[in-house]
């Protein structure tokens, strides 16, 4: 498995499954990393992780070809853990299915009191949190992703460390 | 003792899917390329040697709103008027840092924003009237399909009917404000049943909802206009835990406020995202539909047709205004 990712790409778009296959298996388990700390909830993240490839599977032609792959799908897995999170707050129902997954979460954490605190923290916060701190997008990536202004997320974050600092005790 | 900052990059979790999720996403990507539009490949190739000449792209943004042409017409068959409409697949490759629009006619509207998301292009949608419950399928798309456009423009698409039925779902919800309407909408529930014989205007909102409070507006001066004329306007709140849905009402709130504790109501209407306003005609059948905040005087002049046809017969109430039917 050695070819990259364009090639596979258009083999994959003229109907060579293994290739599908092969885009699959290398890019699975960051796309579901992507939604497991969107949602953080394990049902969740596999739901949104198999939206995120049976959308991007479907407009593979719509790749552009340039910038990575990997970004392209992520991006798409953000944008599907976003509508995630605001299905879900319609609804009102994370308090209890945060609390369902807490073990999980924290477990596999090689931090697991911070992990805890982000996990504690207000949705909005906690996204951004995760998607500058452990996905790498900048912030005006990431405003752009929720559809904020650059200062929202901006104080967004300040509050949500802030709020970090309270809550872990951590003076820096 | 380590920054925060380094402390919290970190602190990810570092687990996996399971098998069984794994594979399920499998079969999933397996079926959306099965399900990916046929012309791909021959585009996909062409693209890719064309990036190689590094043509530079045009940045113009253009959005055009498509002139409406169905709104309220009888005939259900959408016409498509598109500029410079072609076989995508025909078409040469597009420039770099531009993106190829894909053909989202007859696609449900949220696959057809997704798809836009996916290829960085921004969703405009304008809903038509006459448009039943159910989600609304793009009739419309402007730019058309296969144009190029620079990464990050806005495609305009006109919604239409969806493929499902147009009656109106059954609700009975807890009335947290009467309103000024009390011919049938007093005591402590607020029925479908109850209502039916009149327009009925469901506003889908929450006290969370910024744009909401727009329509607040609207709805206050809709029911003070209509209220004699049978229109019945309710405001559907989502709970919200911060702060009682109660507070989207106030005493000299015309307006009835029911709440829809778990989504059910809003989930049958499908309003996933707020607001929605929903007009429902005499008959009972879903007349028109609004995503976001309509303007004021759109949402009351697309009453009037509705508000002009009869009450239809065994209709349960022609009662005068300020009569109050209920024991």
């Amino acid at each position: 498995m050695t070819d990259d990712d364009p090639t596979l790409v258009r083999r994959a778009l003229r109907g060579d499954a293994a290739a599908a296959d092969d885009l699959f298996t290398r890019h699975f388990d960051a796309v579901w990393r992507v939604a497991f700390g969107l949602t953080a909830h394990r049902a969740a993240a596999d739901d949104v992780a198999q939206a995120t490839f049976e959308r991007a599977f479907r407009s593979l032609a719509g790749w552009s070809g340039e910038g990575e792959f990997g970004a392209w799908l992520r991006r798409i897995a953000v944008n599907q853990g976003l509508d995630h999170l605001r299905r879900l707050r319609r609804r009102r129902a994370s308090e209890t299915s945060l609390e369902e997954v807490a073990a999980d979460w924290e477990d596999s954490s090689p931090h697991p009191e911070v992990a805890a605190a982000i996990r504690g923290l207000d949705p909005d916060r906690r996204t951004i949190v995760v998607l500058h701190h452990w996905y790498g997008y900048t912030l005006a990536e990431a405003a752009a992703l929720l559809g904020i202004p650059v200062g929202t997320a901006q104080s967004r974050l300040a509050r949500a460390m802030r709020d970090l600092r309270d809550r872990l005790g951590v003076t820096t | 003792m380590r920054d925060l900052t380094d402390l919290v990059r970190t602190a990810e979790p570092r687990t996996a899917a399971s098998a069984p999720a794994r594979e399920r996403a499998r079969r999933a990507a397996r079926d959306g390329l099965a399900t990916a539009p046929a012309h791909g490949s021959r585009r996909r190739a062409a693209r890719w040697s064309l990036a190689v000449a590094g043509l530079a792209a045009a940045a113009t943004t253009a959005v055009v709103v498509v002139a409406m042409l169905v709104a309220g017409g009888g005939d259900p068959t959408p016409r498509v008027i598109l500029p410079g409409d072609r076989d995508p697949s025909a078409a040469a490759p597009p420039a770099p840092g531009t993106v190829r629009v894909p053909d989202l006619v007859g696609r449900g509207v949220d696959e057809a924003r997704l798809l836009l998301g996916d290829l960085g292009l921004q969703a405009v949608t304008i809903v038509e009237a006459p448009s039943p419950l159910g989600p609304p399928a793009v009739t419309r798309q402007d730019p058309a399909a296969g144009a190029e456009v620079p990464a990050g423009s806005a495609v305009t698409l006109a919604l239409g009917p969806g493929r499902e039925g147009t009656t109106a779902p059954a609700f009975d919800l807890p009335l947290l404000h009467a309103g000024a309407d009390p011919r049938r909408i007093d005591g402590d529930r607020v029925t479908l049943d109850d209502l039916r014989g009149d327009v009925i205007v469901l506003a889908f909102t929450a006290s969370w909802c910024e744009p909401c409070g727009a329509l607040a507006a609207t709805l206050q001066q809709i029911q003070a206009d209509a209220s004699a004329t049978g229109v019945a306007v309710v405001a559907v709140a989502a709970r919200d835990l911060r702060q009682p849905a109660a507070a989207l009402a106030s005493p000299g709130t015309r307006f009835a406020l029911a709440l829809d504790g778990d989504g059910a109501v809003a989930d049958a209407y499908r309003a996933p995202a707020l607001p929605v306003v929903v007009v429902i005609d005499r008959a009972g059948d879903v007349a028109l539909r609004y995503e976001g905040v309509p303007p004021p005087r759109a949402l009351a002049e697309s009453l009037q047709p509705f508000i002009a046809e009869g009450r239809p017969p065994g209709a349960p109430r022609a009662a005068a205004p300020g009569a109050t039917l209920s024991p």
